[in-house]
């Protein structure tokens, strides 16, 4: 009987040993955090059971008094771990229903009976460690293992549900080991003389505590009369605490291999979390590098719409441009513009892109759709949902057979007044994203701004021949014009010579005739060159100055010496140039006119000025026979053209003259950063 | 005091409890129905009204065990003239049918709150008699410890104290219940209970003050009676001193953790889930110490005579 008891004590001091090495792992397992629980009832429990082998081995009395004090207060207390265990395992591990909570509150009175009732049986003469052996086993070892092993029976259940089929079965096994515990440890309790211990332990005798009389019962009790040490030790020749110690090894080794499964499954689970998160992440990089394509291709597509407007391409070819791309870029498999024309204003389709071509109409073509006027002049803009009716996708894909299936519509305005429409339409797929919508309305600015760009050309050229005709008329009045009305005077007085016979007066005023006209041819032939004398050719500012100044050498026989000091290029705005041959043509024409000079030397120069600026710099030198400038006052108004030219590209210009000592005009011209000048060519270009 | 004669006990306090919960259930109804309406009130007390109606079966399937022939229990009721267990069995059926009346309509009809108000009170009314009668049972001349109008005060005694008790543990687990299950009157409740709370925990301790007092006078009138008398009063101090002890240790601890709370949760210096747990617990001493004083009510009585 000692060495069971030794095993006895061996089997719960295993269950607390591993419980409590089982709990040292520290992870967040909700199962783990009820095992310090398990382990201090394995650890108090074992003492007991050793007590007892103590007891049953026989011990002094004075020690006996003290180890039966101290497993009197074990028992209790081992009952209470076990209670705290079990109300763990089966409150916090899986959350309990609702109704649950009910549970509680209507125990309270049975609780109450029972514990009264126990509180009762103390008063009897019969040993005070047996009511707390038996009390503590009906109240709390009992109540602890049903617990616990409900507990388990809920996450054999969760397991199971989970799909987790081989932890579910640990579970299952644990909560009926949990659940022969409860019997073998909570039930079969030693022989007491008051219910309900008497009860099935049917051949004690009856102790009337108020008579102090003890007789044997009429009749057995026999209801559950082997739930007695001796019954149980009678029936299976194995004494109860072979049935505990059995109850513990189980508990002890499915708890523990139930944690370590616990443990494989948690790794399972990361391994598997981990793989859909690189799934994931592979899924969102791959998802943003389409995104980002696609809103490269967006805006190489939109750069390269701005730069056909730019360079004042054809309107219709920046709308086919636009139709063509729009329609590839949103995947569909048309793309419309049309325009309001005519007074009563008629929607009529201007161009169009398909999977065949891409063309501008000749021929009116009405467009009646019902989702495009709405648009046009309600919504703004459309996308088609599920649920169209078939009618309103008839007359969208013009020049084609197949009909749309799907259609996005957005509105051209211009000045806040509705002037066309732009549309997409697809045969099959999927339908427009509010993406797609945004997309198209992108297009639909740049078909404006290309019809707008177009109307402001037209506009600046108009202007630009105005601006040229009223300065043709000008030189005319002022050179031409003087010069024939000179000539009307000349004739009338040759006339006047020639019928009074005068030859000599006649032959001189005819030299002077002579000299008018050539001073108005020059005039003209300057005036040519300079219409000619234009940035537009791609030579570039110093080929035409050399050009220019060639040309005038030779028209007024004037000596010219052209001198380009700047290796690279000028770096000047585009603006800069056009004012410097400007600059450069008044100066040539006063050295023409004014100056009676033999030569004249025209030489840039680029230079830094103090505050690290690059400069350009222009002289205009002749050996005429100059003029008297005060201050340098600029009356002259050719002189002040001049000045306000380089003024106004943020230059300056100065005129140094002496009688006699010829004239020298020297203009300074900012030039622009490289970055900066770079910009400029591309948007140029 | 053997196993089967612990269906008295049994019986006599759910019986009690069940009419002193109804008593103050009903009482806070009144208030209820006066603040948030009349459905929204009959909807919150239907659990505590089940639980009520459950006690009154488990009281009346306890009652049974201490009978020989449980099966002609109902013979008992044939002798109303002359019997006060007849009576008493006859206002116990009343109190169950009338609150049955009351579950009924409360969880399978909709409406009819002035019906369940009058069913109420005439249950309550059928309650207090059956307790009256209940106690008139016990007034034996030849039991000098029991033949006293004390017996009659202290089982009223005991339903109210065991009532406002239960019936607080009654509404903090209905709350509880709500809040777990998100119902829209939760806020109702609480309110309820926060009201409530202070007076039952008042009217706690004003009975229970007057119990020991009563079983002072008890014990003064025993010591002065004839040997039945002053035996019982030797097994009351002498024998049963613990359980005398313990009663009275287990019904003020109670009480006052009931007051405790009640202040606590005025003042709101006390979460709800402790609040939970010290009701329980103050229910659960209260109960053991009324049981107790069942037991010793029935263990120290001595029959004068043969």
């Amino acid at each position: 009987m000692i060495a069971v008891y030794f095993f006895y004590g061996l089997a719960f001091f295993t269950l607390g040993l591993a419980a409590g090495l089982q709990s040292r792992y520290g992870d967040d397992l909700p199962l783990r955090k009820q095992l310090p629980w398990l382990a201090a009832f394995g650890f108090a429990y074992a003492t007991i059971a050793w007590l007892d082998m103590f007891h049953t081995y026989g011990t002094d009395p004075e020690v006996y008094q003290i180890t039966n004090v101290i497993r009197m207060i074990l028992q209790p207390t081992s009952g209470l771990l076990l209670l705290i265990f079990g109300w763990g395992v089966l409150t916090k591990i899986i959350p309990l229903p609702a109704w649950s909570h009910l549970i509680p509150g209507l125990l309270i009175v049975p609780i109450a009976f029972v514990i009264t009732y126990a509180s009762t049986t103390f008063i009897t003469p019969s040993p005070i460690e047996i009511p707390i052996d038996i009390w503590s086993r009906y109240l709390l070892y009992l109540p602890g293992s049903i617990m616990a092993g409900i507990g388990f029976l809920r996450q054999w259940r969760e397991q199971k549900g989970r799909g987790y089929y081989d932890v579910a079965g640990l579970m299952l096994a644990t909560g009926l080991a949990f659940l022969f515990e409860a019997f073998v440890v909570g039930l079969v309790v030693p022989a007491a003389p008051y219910g309900p211990a008497s009860y099935y332990n049917y051949n004690r005798t009856i102790y009337d505590a108020f008579s102090g009389e003890q007789a044997e019962p009429e009749k057995p009790f026999g209801l559950m009369n082997w739930l007695d040490y001796d019954q149980v030790l009678e029936t299976t020749g194995l004494p109860i605490q072979f049935w505990r110690m059995l109850s513990a090894f189980a508990v002890t080794a499915f708890v523990v291999r139930g944690l370590d499964v616990f443990d494989a499954i948690r790794k399972r689970q990361m391994r598997e979390l981990q793989i859909e998160r690189d799934r994931a992440q592979k899924l969102a990089i791959e998802a943003q590098s389409a995104a980002r394509q696609t809103a490269e291709n967006w805006t190489d597509a939109l750069i390269s719409i701005s730069r056909h407007i730019a360079e004042l391409e054809d309107v219709d070819d920046i709308l086919l441009y636009i139709v063509d791309n729009g329609r590839k870029l949103l995947h569909s498999n048309f793309m419309g513009l049309a325009l309001l024309t005519g007074d009563l204003p008629d929607l009529e389709l201007k161009c169009f892109a398909n999977d065949s071509q891409t063309k501008i109409v000749d021929s009116p073509v009405k467009v009646e759709n019902p989702l495009i006027l709405n648009t046009l002049y309600h919504t703004g803009s459309y996308c088609s949902g599920v649920g169209e009716p078939p009618e309103n996708f008839e007359n969208l894909c013009f020049f084609g057979q197949n009909v749309a299936s799907m259609v996005a519509v957005v509105q051209l305005h211009l000045d806040d007044k509705p002037i066309g429409a732009l549309w997409i339409a697809r045969h099959e797929g999927q339908s427009y994203s509010e993406t797609d919508l945004i997309w198209l309305e992108c297009l639909a600015d740049q078909v404006v701004i290309a019809i707008q760009h177009g109307l402001m050309t037209s506009q600046l050229q108009s202007f630009s021949i105005i601006e040229e005709r009223g300065r043709i008329a000008r030189e005319m009045h002022d050179g031409l014009a003087q010069v024939l009305g000179y000539l009307n005077l000349q004739v009338q007085t040759l006339e006047t010579l020639l019928k009074r016979g005068k030859q000599n007066a006649l032959r001189a005023e005819l030299d002077q005739m002579r000299q008018a006209v050539q001073l108005a041819h020059a005039d003209v032939r300057e005036n040519i060159l300079s219409l000619r004398t234009t940035l537009a050719n791609e030579k570039g500012l110093v080929s035409a100055i050399d050009e220019y100044l060639n040309e005038f050498g030779i028209q007024t026989r004037i000596e010219t010496q052209f001198k380009n000091e700047v290796g690279g290029p000028l770096n000047l705005a585009s603006l800069a140039e056009v004012q410097l041959v400007c600059i450069l043509q008044e100066a040539l024409t006063n050295v023409r006119k004014h100056a009676q000079a033999n030569s004249v030397r025209v030489r840039i120069v680029q230079k830094q000025a103090d505050n690290q600026c690059e400069y350009l710099l222009m002289e205009v030198i002749d050996d005429g026979i100059g003029f008297v400038s005060q201050n340098g006052d600029m009356r002259s108004f050719g002189l002040q053209t001049m000045h306000e030219r380089a003024q106004a590209v943020g230059g300056d210009l100065k005129v140094h003259s002496r009688l006699g000592e010829g004239t020298s005009i020297l203009c300074r011209f900012p030039c622009l950063a490289e970055e900066k000048l770079r910009k400029q060519n591309l948007v140029l270009q | 005091m053997n196993v089967r004669e612990w269906a008295l006990p049994v019986y006599t306090i759910l019986m009690q409890l069940a009419v002193g919960a109804l008593l103050g259930l009903w009482l806070i109804r009144a208030g209820g129905i006066r603040q948030h309406g009349r459905s929204v009130t009959d909807h919150i007390i239907r659990i505590p009204v089940l639980a009520i109606l459950l006690t009154n079966i488990a009281a009346i399937i306890g009652s049974h065990f201490h009978l020989s022939h449980p099966i002609f229990s109902l013979l008992a009721t044939l002798n109303l003239r002359s019997s006060w267990l007849s009576r008493e069995i006859l206002f116990t059926i009343s109190f169950f049918l009338l609150v049955s009346g009351i579950a009924y309509i409360q969880w399978f009809t909709y409406g009819h709150s002035r019906l369940i108000t009058v069913l109420g009170w005439l249950a309550l009314l059928m309650g207090s008699l059956s307790i009256y009668c209940m106690s008139h049972i016990y007034l034996l001349p030849t039991h000098s410890s029991w033949n006293s109008s004390l017996t009659v005060i202290s089982f009223l005694l005991s339903a109210i104290v065991l009532g406002v008790t239960a019936v607080a543990v009654l509404l903090v687990m209905d709350l509880k219940v709500s809040e777990v299950a998100g119902a829209a009157d939760t806020a109702v409740r609480r309110q309820i209970v926060h009201q409530s709370f202070v007076w039952l925990a008042g009217v706690a301790g004003g009975t229970a003050v007057i119990t020991l007092i009563l079983n002072l006078i008890l014990i003064m009138m025993l010591s002065q009676g004839e040997l039945s008398a002053l035996t019982s009063l030797f097994l009351l101090l002498g024998l049963y001193q613990p359980l005398f002890g313990l009663r009275y240790i287990a019904l003020f601890t109670g009480v006052g953790w009931f007051g405790l709370t009640a202040y606590m949760l005025l003042h709101n210096r006390k979460p709800r889930f402790e609040m939970t747990t010290t009701i329980y617990l103050a229910c659960l001493l209260v109960l053991i110490s009324e049981i107790l004083g069942r037991f010793l009510f029935y263990a120290t009585h001595v029959r004068t005579g043969i």
